[in-house]
């Protein structure tokens, strides 16, 4: 005899994974999150509306022609470079080019009276001919001072370039004018670094911070796939219910057999999906690292090596957090009969998961201090906060058994209620769902 | 044979189903009857095993209603649907997987089931793409799918055309003839009247009625005369041994209680003028509020049709 929770897993697993749900989600998920991961800073670099003009306006008469044909010495590969133009183009101009957009600078006649340029270019401004206009005189010191002048200061990246080549051409010359030569200064300018080690058991191993990363990530990670596949499990339930199939379904299988089927699918399901993405990361992560160390020049990419027990740690609460949540999700699937009534049960729920992630900087900061022990033990937030703490440092065996035991005991007593609760709920139409109800149908 | 014994059905204070017993043997259809909130459906899902009894015993055959009784059973509820994502022939066969058919079989018997009901040519189509009908249809066919011993149909004519619905019937009447316990429930009167075998009444959970239609028939049977007439309605009264059941200046209803019509007639031909006689057998509604209000009872007979 088949068992019907593989009857039903089998369905929930094929029926979903053919799905166009599951192939643009596992498609589109990751782009997701890189789209807005980057997204804000590819834009921000965008600049979108063509050459921009800037006149200058140099009283002092030391700086502005410097600054046309200025390049800072030490550029890293992200810093813009400066193309001189004068020979080609008109005498005093010069184009910045930079994310195919251009600045472009030009020198203002010093012979007319200041008042007179303002009022110009405030004309220009107003004519949209001009970005903006750059003022520079000096004061009693005979430090420079910069006034810049838009009708939209926001292009904070060509501001920020304008200003930091303004302040390296002010050092350049106070150097000079003190005797130092450029590579005295540089060798003022070097800095050292300090390594951070970890220590363990098994010695001490260098960490640039990639723990803490992990940590975090991790803690994320869980964090998504709880709300993902706990409500992917909901809707299953509520669809089962909505579309009238359960009441069939149920005179065939046990109910119990129906959640766990319906549970271990979609959790297989998520798995299948982390796979896809894992793999897919590694081969990225692997091009990646080709390409960072391609600009670097031959630098070796920052190496996240993630020891096996925190990968294995990382599994196995997440398999933990996916069934003691799933279960419940699955309970109030099944008492519901639409999203609205849903959304009220499972706010409370959301809390669980929302919680620990909220304390996750306070607990990987400390790990083992009382309130990390306390908090990452309560089962559940021990899937976000025990998989944090383990990246950062291990925790001792008791406390994490401990974890495992209670995360245990709590599956066993969630599929307990969540058995009985689905057992009444599949059946009851209608009803506006509360808490005291449900505990009435616990004792049905 | 399907035996209910003395079955309790409590929902917090409510008691849905209050002692009720009955059996149907093989080969019979039995109609389950009643209200709407009667307490058909849970007397229903009582016998699919879906929920227990809280006293009281349900068995078929030698086996007590439960997983094991439920491989023996196909169950068409009253609010039903399916996997609206899932082909015709997917649905079928997951369905028949959870009643222990492996998967091959069940989708060569739910094939040859869908040339059978005209559906052939929609095998491979979404579920959501057919219409109410055929969904109906399809839902039929998988109650049967595993040629189960007992089939329950909770309101299976419901939303059918009449000509869907004569298939439905004739099915119904060829399960019967191979020998199957069939349980049929409704609200409509007349549909039992069609096809049942034996009948069970049910009015606020408790059953008020119960037996072979024919002879629950012959109880109320054609006992009772509708005569319409002109005359003084006075000497009705004179007449003895029956009963008045319905009297009006010039239409009266007569139970005989077993005394002969002839007589009676000759004797309202002497003294009325008679335009009209006529011997009816009551319907079941009649019967069914008949019983309910003999019995003393509260009728809640607001949804039976």
């Amino acid at each position: 005899m088949k068992s019907p929770v593989w009857i039903i897993l089998k369905r929930e697993y094929t029926s979903r994974i053919k799905s166009k749900g599951f192939i643009i989600g596992t498609i589109l998920g990751p782009v997701m999150i890189l789209a807005l991961a980057f997204l804000p800073a590819v834009i921000a670099t965008m600049n979108l509306g063509g050459p921009k003009t800037v006149v200058i306006y140099d009283e002092t008469g030391q700086y502005g022609s410097e600054l046309l044909s200025y390049q800072p010495e030490r550029t890293d590969p992200s810093a813009l470079k400066l193309k001189d133009l004068a020979a080609d183009k008109a005498a005093d101009k010069i184009a910045e080019e930079h994310a195919g957009d251009k600045l472009i600078l030009e020198m203002a006649d010093v012979t007319e009276p200041a008042s007179g340029f303002r009022k110009r270019m405030t004309d220009s401004l107003a004519a949209g001919k001009i970005y903006g206009y750059l003022m520079i005189s000096a004061d009693s010191s005979s430090r420079p001072v910069l006034e810049f002048f838009s009708s939209s200061a926001s292009d904070f990246l060509a501001l920020s370039n304008l200003e930091k080549r303004v302040n390296s051409l002010f050092r350049l010359k106070t150097l000079d004018r003190l005797g130092i030569t450029p590579e005295t200064a540089r060798e003022i300018n070097e800095t050292v670094s300090m390594k951070v080690f970890k220590v363990t058991e098994k010695g001490a191993e260098e960490d640039s911070g990639s723990s803490l990363m992990l940590a975090f990530g991790m803690g994320f990670f869980i964090y998504m796939s709880m709300f993902i596949y706990g409500s992917m499990v909901m809707q299953s339930a509520m669809e089962e219910k909505q579309s009238r199939i359960v009441e069939v379904i149920i005179s065939s299988v046990r109910p119990f057999d129906l959640l766990m089927g319906k549970i271990l699918g979609v959790g297989l399901l998520g798995l299948t999906q982390y796979l896809i993405w894992g793999l897919t990361a590694a081969g990225i992560g692997l091009y990646g690292a080709a390409m960072i160390s391609a600009f670097t020049g031959g630098g070796a990419a920052p190496g996240l090596v993630i020891p096996w027990y925190t990968i294995a740690a990382f599994i196995l609460y997440f398999v933990g957090g996916y069934l003691i949540f799933s279960t419940i999700y699955a309970a109030v699937g099944a008492s519901v009969d639409n999203m609205n009534d849903a959304q009220q049960i499972v706010t409370p729920i959301a809390l669980l998961i929302i919680i620990p992630i909220l304390m996750i900087s306070q607990i990987v900061r400390d790990p083992n201090s009382t309130l990390a022990v306390v908090l990452s033990l309560i089962p559940f937030f021990s899937p976000i906060l025990m998989t944090a703490r383990i990246a950062v440092q291990v925790p001792p065996w008791y406390e994490i058994a401990a974890s495992g035991v209670l995360m245990t005991g709590t599956f066993i007593l969630m599929v307990w209620l969540s058995a009985k609760i689905y057992r009444v709920g599949v059946l009851m139409y209608g009803k506006r769902l509360t808490f005291a109800e449900l505990y009435r149908w616990l004792r049905y | 044979m399907l035996k209910i014994e003395s079955v309790t059905k409590k929902y917090g204070q409510f008691t849905a189903v209050d002692s009720l017993s009955f059996s149907v043997d093989k080969g019979r259809i039995l109609g389950l009857l009643g209200p709407n909130g009667a307490g058909k459906t849970s007397t229903i899902r009582m016998i699919a095993g879906i929920t227990l009894p809280d006293s009281g015993r349900i068995t078929f055959g030698s086996i007590p209603a439960g997983p094991a009784s439920q491989m023996l059973m196909g169950y068409l509820p009253e609010e039903r649907g399916l996997y609206k994502r899932m082909t015709v022939l997917e649905g079928i066969q997951f369905l028949g997987e959870l009643k222990q058919i492996p998967a091959r079989e069940a989708r060569k018997k739910g094939l040859n089931l869908l040339e059978e009901f005209g559906l052939a040519d929609w095998q491979n189509k979404k579920i959501e793409a057919l219409s109410k009908g055929m969904q109906q249809k399809v839902q039929i066919l998988t109650t049967i799918l595993h040629d189960p011993d007992l089939i329950i149909l909770d309101e299976p004519l419901s939303g059918l055309d009449p000509i869907n619905a004569e298939l439905v019937n004739t099915l119904i009447m060829d399960l019967k003839n191979k020998g199957k316990i069939i349980l049929f429930s409704t609200h409509r009167m007349e549909q039992v009247e069609k096809i049942c075998d034996d009948i069970v009444l049910i009015n606020k959970g408790i059953g008020v009625l119960n037996g072979p239609l024919n002879e629950i028939r012959k109880k109320f049977g054609t006992d009772s005369v509708i005569i319409g007439f002109d005359g003084d309605a006075s000497v009705l009264n004179r007449i003895a041994g029956i009963t008045l059941a319905d009297i009006h200046p010039k239409h009266a209803e007569i139970k005989l209680n077993g005394t002969p019509l002839k007589p009676v007639i000759a004797f309202l031909n002497e003294h009325l003028e008679l335009h009209r006689v006529e011997r009816v057998s009551p319907s079941l509604k009649d019967i069914f509020i008949r019983t309910v209000t003999e019995q003393g009872f509260d009728l809640e007979a607001g949804g039976l049709e």
